[in-house]
């Protein structure tokens, strides 16, 4: 009997409800989810470990290949982190959302099946949402509204191509499907396909992450920011791998976050704007499809929760000590918040790929693997995107947030906890960085023939941040953030979509009236013709009120009459 | 202090184009690119100028809007 | 101890009995109430008794009674029958918990007439579930109309008595309809009961066919809500919750979509629609229902009539996965009875604690509600999630299959429907349990409504979750609707006890 750490994660979660706030509570959170890390580590190798007969259909619950694998371990770990994060808040629903919306993607990296792997796809949704909505700004319920009917919609999409494929006899193992996906583009695959993007946050499906993620709570953020777009990209790798589609689409993702992380003022929706890009990488790797790219697809995955996870921590901190979020609001706090500040760049140098941390021997990887592909425009374009990245979160960000000019805000105390989370984050990106074999060892196409540490990719990375630094700093003043928000696909269903919604209820709203007054005035004719009442008068029913009691009375006695003797 | 970090910036630049040439490896270059000494810092600094101006650019002549654009700094049932 | 058949009958007397004690205990208003839990204990007992048989393929068939030559009130309870008497019967137990809760909190008046007139309402359901031939139910569909008038002009008022009126002169003239085309069935196919795969083929020419099923429809179908028949629900509301909860989420409009599937599939049977093409015009006239009806509960601003717009939309579910008649859409459809009826009674609950414990009715004054009765919230969202069709959820068993059924009857863009209708679901939902965690004024003092209203909408919202994970936990309901779906689409010789 294995350990499924999905379900040790739901175990915490009710745990986590049942006991009251106080150091009970923080040391069950903290332990159950080391136990859920614990059992990842633990997996049994290939196969299906644990399946179920439901209504009808097969279902793997546990089909743990390295793929699987290496996800449900990096899920885990972040689980961890975020816990430790997290460990000062007092509001049981908060955790026990982050616990299931955690579990039920582990139950996705897990699942051998589609069936099983939709299911706790669901929810996910339901369980992010919960999450979104313990943030407390004024956009929370209305952004989090529009993320439900966003998912719901790409849920629907999802079963809607499952179901076709299901009821054409399809088998809705993993397996089974490596062989119709090699066969090329159908009907269900489109839809599906579909579905998944939009939990990927492909443009032009990805506003909802820049909508709903920065209006989470502190704390809840680090969670959204692992879970939702990485368990996209592990269906991605596991059952889309070499489209050109998402290939193209990967490369474009990537600068679509760069370009409108230029104008953005508040700093998490700045970051968000970053997973966008970053996740870009990892759509254009499943989109190459070659066996070092699909590496590099998994491996940045694992490094992008690590250090996003430290950025947004980081930026969680600023928020949390002092309430503000805005560049133009913020400045100068490096010196009042030392540990904060230092983290939050290992997490920058990190997304940038400075040599020596994570980012540098998993984003290299893929663009390596564009290069050594063929796609010479790809390598390219996914420098530049990290000529971007750099710019926004290695300069400026801090810039704006840390360093430049002070404003004199003070901030307040940081629990603890926050900062030991921060740490671990940090710390796992320079091991990684450090000693990228442990991670490679891990990759689902062994054995890794891609080496980060050499010379000419060392000297070009160095090159590209020097440049961008320089650029940046001759650029600054035109960086600094504006009060404004940027448009983006979401425009669609934020303004005119309502305004056609409002029609369409109040349309139907006085069809209905209308049918029902024509109804009474009909009836009304139809009683003035037929004499029931006298003409010129509308029929007023209450005057047979009485005999309608006494005659449903006398229709059961005759019922009943009849029963009975007929009975005898 | 900010020339403290210049002159270092530029030390670095130098030597890793030294470091560039001296290790060439014709073999595992595969775009023109690959065989320029520098390209990277050149690309570096052209791409970051070009994302900011471009940006900046498409940002202010479609993209942005005040911040009560869409009206929702209260709350709406 | 009862033999099977004679367990039929007497199920449906049980309740018609109590209501009689209930009546004559007014002064006692413990001991009534006990009839009432007495007889709800003994009827699901009775009802249960035959799964065993039924779900092994052999209907329970009672001896014919004959009331006039060639008419017969005749039970016999086969899979699908006994499907609908289970949730009946279960849920009225539950509901009766809830009632006695409800009706002690508000101190209304009228109670015994209140509690005699649902035990006679069940009596009618249980008899409309066991009917074995077209006279049997539409005698007890037309008692349920009649029985449970009272309990809709219950509070006397002026709006309520005129919801009454409406109620009847909607369900009277169908009932007439249904007549028509009964006594019409009785000219041309004499002494046939339902049948699985129907009765109808070949019996009469096309057009009369077409006629007669246009009847049925209008006959049954304002009871099931289709649209432009359903004016009548959500003025019914104002009736007291528990029956809103029982009899107008479950027994009355359950029986209207129970009568809609007799008639496809017993009566004339998939392949004679699919030839009269009436099949497709049923289809679409429940896929507007079920868009139409989820708009309309966009628009509508008192929870409980959201809720009846809701049911109605969710109605028609059942109404398309009979249209479509493949084996997955009828075993979704009918699945779906008890799916939908353990997610909406379950809302219902929480609308009548919500009442009893506050007055509020209006979703714009929940505000906060969540903070203040998270069990009764808790339920409500999770049960919301259900009816949109969110998987580990009951609501998604029926609406997985019929989405394969309209694949399998080559109809696949009634997926479509089902796919708007869960998005429109999960938006006139979402605002109210939103506004319930997130809005109001930050007050979280936890003080639910008694536990006579609490434990029932957790018990119902849990029997949803378990359904949803496991659906034929319990009574084996997920078996026995594939029992009757198979049996429609693929008739062979019904075992008789």
């Amino acid at each position: 009997m294995i350990a499924h750490p999905g379900f040790v994660l739901f175990a915490t979660a009710l745990a986590t409800v049942l006991i009251p706030a106080g150091v009970a509570r923080q040391a069950v959170l903290a332990l159950g989810a080391a136990s859920a890390l614990a059992s990842a580590a633990a997996l049994p190798g290939d196969g299906v470990a644990w399946t179920a007969q439901v209504a009808g259909y097969q279902l793997e619950l546990v089909h743990a290949d390295a793929l699987a694998r290496v996800f449900a371990l990096i899920f885990t770990l972040i689980a961890v982190i975020g816990v430790v994060f997290a460990l000062h808040v007092r509001r049981a629903s908060e955790h026990a959302s982050v616990l299931v919306y955690a579990g039920a993607a582990v139950g996705v990296t897990l699942a051998g099946d589609w069936i099983t792997a939709f299911v706790w796809w669901e929810l996910m949704a339901a369980a992010s949402l919960a999450v979104i909505w313990h943030g407390n700004t004024p956009r929370t319920g209305a952004a989090g509204f529009r993320y439900l009917l966003v998912h719901a919609a790409g849920g629907s999409l999802l079963l809607a191509g499952l179901v076709l494929y299901v009821a054409g006899g399809g088998d809705p193992s993993f397996d089974a499907w490596r062989t119709v996906w090699s066969a090329g583009w159908s009907l269900p695959a489109a839809l599906m396909l579909a579905g998944v993007a939009i939990n990927a946050a492909i443009p032009p499906l990805h506003a909802w992450l820049t909508d709903a993620y920065p209006e989470a709570s502190v704390t809840g953020t680090v969670f959204l920011s692992a879970f939702t777009t990485k368990t996209a990209v592990y269906l991605l790798i596991r059952a889309f791998p070499g489209s050109d589609l998402l290939l193209w689409a990967g490369v474009a993702m990537a600068l679509y976050g760069v370009v409108y992380a230029v104008l953005e003022n508040d700093i998490r929706r700045l970051l968000a704007y970053h997973i966008i890009s970053q996740v870009g990488y990892m759509v254009a790797g499943v989109g190459m499809g070659t066996a070092m790219a699909l590496n590099g697809a998994a491996a940045h995955a694992f490094c992008h929760i690590l250090y996003k996870a430290l950025l947004l921590m980081g930026a969680g901190t600023v928020l949390a000590a002092t309430g503000r979020r805005n560049l133009t609001e913020l400045g100068g706090l490096a010196s009042r918040m030392p540990a904060a500040t230092a983290l939050y760049m290992i997490g920058a140098f990190s997304i940038s790929g400075v040599p020596l941390f994570n980012g540098f021997v998993s984003k290299s990887m893929i663009v390596s693997a564009g290069a050594e592909g063929g796609w010479p425009a790809v390598e390219l374009l996914l420098t530049l995107a990290s000529v971007g990245t750099f710019l926004h979160t290695g300069l400026k960000l801090p810039y704006f947030t840390f360093f430049g000019p002070d404003r004199g805000i003070v901030p307040a105390q940081l629990p603890r906890n926050m900062i030991a989370a921060m740490t671990m984050a940090a710390v796992l990106c320079i091991a990684l960085g450090v000693f990228p074999g442990w991670l490679y060892a891990r990759l689902p196409f062994l054995p890794v023939e891609y080496h980060p540490y050499t010379v000419d990719h060392v000297v070009a990375t160095v090159q590209l941040l020097i440049g961008t630094g320089a650029a940046f700093w001759v650029l600054r003043r035109k960086l600094g953030g504006e009060a404004t928000v940027s448009l983006d696909t979401d425009w669609f269903y934020r303004r005119p979509l309502p305004i056609a919604i409002d029609a369409l209820v109040a349309g139907a709203g006085s069809v209905g009236e209308a049918a029902r007054t024509y109804g009474r005035s009909a009836v009304a004719s139809f009683g003035r013709a037929v004499r029931l009442a006298p003409p010129g008068t509308v029929p007023h029913f209450d005057a047979y009120r009485r005999s309608i009691g006494r005659t449903v009375t006398w229709v059961l006695a005759f019922l009943a009459a009849l029963a009975l003797i007929g009975w005898l | 202090m900010t020339r403290g970090w210049w002159l270092a910036a530029a030390a670095v630049l130098a030597g890793s184009v030294v470091l560039e040439i001296a290790f060439h490896d014709a073999g595992h270059s595969l775009y023109w690119w690959h065989d320029v000494p520098g390209f990277d810092f050149v690309y570096g600094l052209a791409g970051c100028a070009a994302i900011v101006v471009i940006s900046k650019a498409i940002g202010s002549a479609w993209l942005q809007r005040p911040e009560t654009y869409f009206g929702e700094d209260e709350e709406r049932p | 101890m009862l033999t099977p058949p004679e367990r039929l009958p007497a199920a449906i007397l049980v309740s018609l009995a109590a209501a009689v004690l209930i009546a004559f205990s007014r002064r006692q208003p413990n001991v009534r109430e006990a009839w009432t839990f007495l007889a709800a204990a003994i009827k699901l007992g009775l009802v249960a008794s035959l799964v065993p048989a039924v779900a092994a393929g052999q209907a329970v068939e009672s001896a014919p009674l004959t009331l006039l030559p060639g008419i017969d009130l005749h039970f016999r309870a086969d899979a699908f029958g006994l499907l609908f008497a289970l949730v009946a019967s279960t849920l009225w137990l539950i509901t009766s918990v809830f009632s006695v809760g409800y009706m002690r909190a508000g101190s209304y008046a009228h109670q015994t007439g209140y509690f005699a007139w649902f035990a006679v309402c069940l009596s009618a359901t249980i008899g409309i579930a066991f009917a074995a031939n077209l006279v049997t139910f539409f005698i007890f569909y037309e008692i349920l109309t009649l029985a449970t008038y009272p309990l809709v002009i219950h509070f006397r008022t002026e709006e309520a008595v005129r919801a009454g009126r409406q109620y009847l002169a909607y369900t009277l003239i169908a009932g007439q309809c249904l007549l028509l085309a009964i006594a019409a069935v009785h000219v041309i196919a004499p002494g046939e009961g339902f049948q699985p795969g129907g009765f109808l083929a070949g019996r009469a020419s096309a057009p009369v066919l077409t006629v007669l099923f246009v009847l049925f429809i209008i006959g049954v179908g304002v009871k099931a809500g289709i649209m432009p028949l359903h004016g009548w629900l959500p003025a019914a509301m104002v009736a007291p919750t528990p029956v809103s909860a029982l009899l107008h989420a479950v027994a009355v409009v359950k029986a209207g979509a129970f009568g809609c599937v007799r008639v496809v599939g017993f009566v004339f049977g998939v392949d004679t629609l699919h030839g009269l093409g009436a099949d497709v015009g049923l289809a679409i006239v429940a896929s507007i229902t079920i868009v139409a009806a989820s708009v309309r509960a966009l628009g509508e601003g008192h929870l409980k009539r959201r809720l009846a717009y809701s049911t109605i939309g969710q109605l028609s579910y059942i109404v398309l996965g009979a249209a479509l008649g493949s084996a997955a859409a009828l075993a979704g459809a009918m699945f779906h009875i008890a799916a939908h009826g353990a997610m909406k009674i379950t809302m219902f609950f929480c609308a009548g604690a919500i009442y009893a414990k506050t007055h509020l009715e209006q979703i714009e004054d929940l505000g906060g509600i969540g903070r203040r009765m998270p069990v009764t919230m808790g339920a409500f969202a999770v049960c919301a999630l259900g009816l949109a069709g969110t998987p580990l959820l009951a609501g998604f068993i029926s609406k997985w299959n019929i989405g394969l059924g309209a694949y399998q009857a080559d109809r696949p863009v009634f997926i479509a429907v089902l796919l708007v209708s869960g998005l429109l679901n999960f938006a006139y939902f979402t605002p109210i349990v939103r506004a319930a965690f997130l809005g109001g004024n930050g007050d979280t003092r936890v003080d639910e409504a008694r536990p006579a209203l609490t434990v029932p909408l957790a018990l119902t919202a849990l029997a949803a979750i378990v359904l949803g994970i496991y659906p034929d936990a319990g009574l084996g309901l997920y078996h026995l609707a594939w029992e009757a779906a198979r049996s429609i689409v693929s008739p062979d010789s019904r075992g008789v006890l």
